[in-house]
């Protein structure tokens, strides 16, 4: 497991606590995709500095969390780094224990440019945003 | 570029496949089929296309809560450790139609949803997924 430090969910305030990458998960996109294994990087900068995390993110799996946030640039093609766009965000998700399991950018919430599309019909709540 | 921070840990090359995969931590089937960046479009609780940063076009699928699928197809013997059925083959449009089925949602959705499935289905070239760790 890679380790690297976050905002702790149950206590935003607190000291950071560590979110773990499997290792032979990014193995298996390294195999498979390698544009997404790029986009690690961006799971790195979003878990260092999100904008919002939220709970509940699947009915089927116990607990979890997506953290949300806007990498500055991103890989779009082999070899070609672009600005990453205004209408999308970043989401990673991760389960209980604080293990990521998947990462995509999304659409946006109209009105909410930071937030990801229909995210109160996803997600149980919102626990977290830079600005509380 | 900076070197990935990950580089150190992996193995050889990277390599593009276009072939699904089964997610164990997410409990997911996912495919692409182009290596470039994408965006996710949720079609239901189940599906998720992802559509090519450039031009909108589907360019591949997750379909997540598979465990739960696999229940419904009859697999209730699929277990972590000694019992693990490795190497299970399962056809990826099975799995697609289970979704369909299983996936809890609001009434006058059902057109968009079979859309989203459709263009998973007319996306996939591989049709069969490998799932050798699943946990029911």
């Amino acid at each position: 497991m890679y380790e690297c430090l976050t905002v702790d969910p149950n206590n935003p305030a607190g000291p950071r606590i560590e979110a773990f990458i499997p290792l032979d998960r990014a193995r298996q996109i390294f195999k498979t995709n390698p544009i997404k294994f790029e986009h690690l990087r961006c799971v790195k900068q979003i878990l260092e500095h999100p904008l919002h995390i939220y709970e509940g993110i699947r009915d089927k799996m116990e607990g979890g969390w997506c953290y949300v946030g806007r990498p500055l640039e991103w890989a779009i093609k082999e070899g070609v780094i672009a600005p990453f766009p205004q209408d999308k965000v970043f989401a990673v998700y991760l389960r209980s224990n604080m293990t990521v399991f998947d990462w995509q950018a999304e659409q946006t919430e109209e009105g909410e440019s930071s937030c990801p599309k229909d995210w109160r019909q996803r997600y149980r709540r919102r626990v977290w945003s830079i600005t509380s | 570029m900076v070197d990935h921070f990950l580089k150190e840990h992996m193995d050889g090359s990277p390599e593009f496949t276009p072939e699904p995969i089964y997610n164990r931590y997410g409990d997911s089937i996912e495919y692409l089929s182009a290596n470039e960046a994408t965006y996710a479009e949720r079609v239901d609780s189940v599906l998720t296309l992802y559509r090519a940063i450039d031009d909108d076009r589907v360019v591949g699928f997750k379909i997540k809560d598979v465990a739960a699928l696999m229940r419904e197809l009859g697999h209730d013997g699929i277990l972590l450790g000694q019992e693990t059925r490795k190497n299970e083959i399962v056809s990826v449009a099975v799995i697609l139609f289970t979704a369909f089925n299983a996936a809890q949602e609001p009434e006058g959705e059902k057109d968009k949803r079979i859309r989203g499935y459709l263009s998973a289905l007319q996306n996939i070239k591989s049709p069969k997924v490998e799932l050798d760790d699943i946990c029911v």
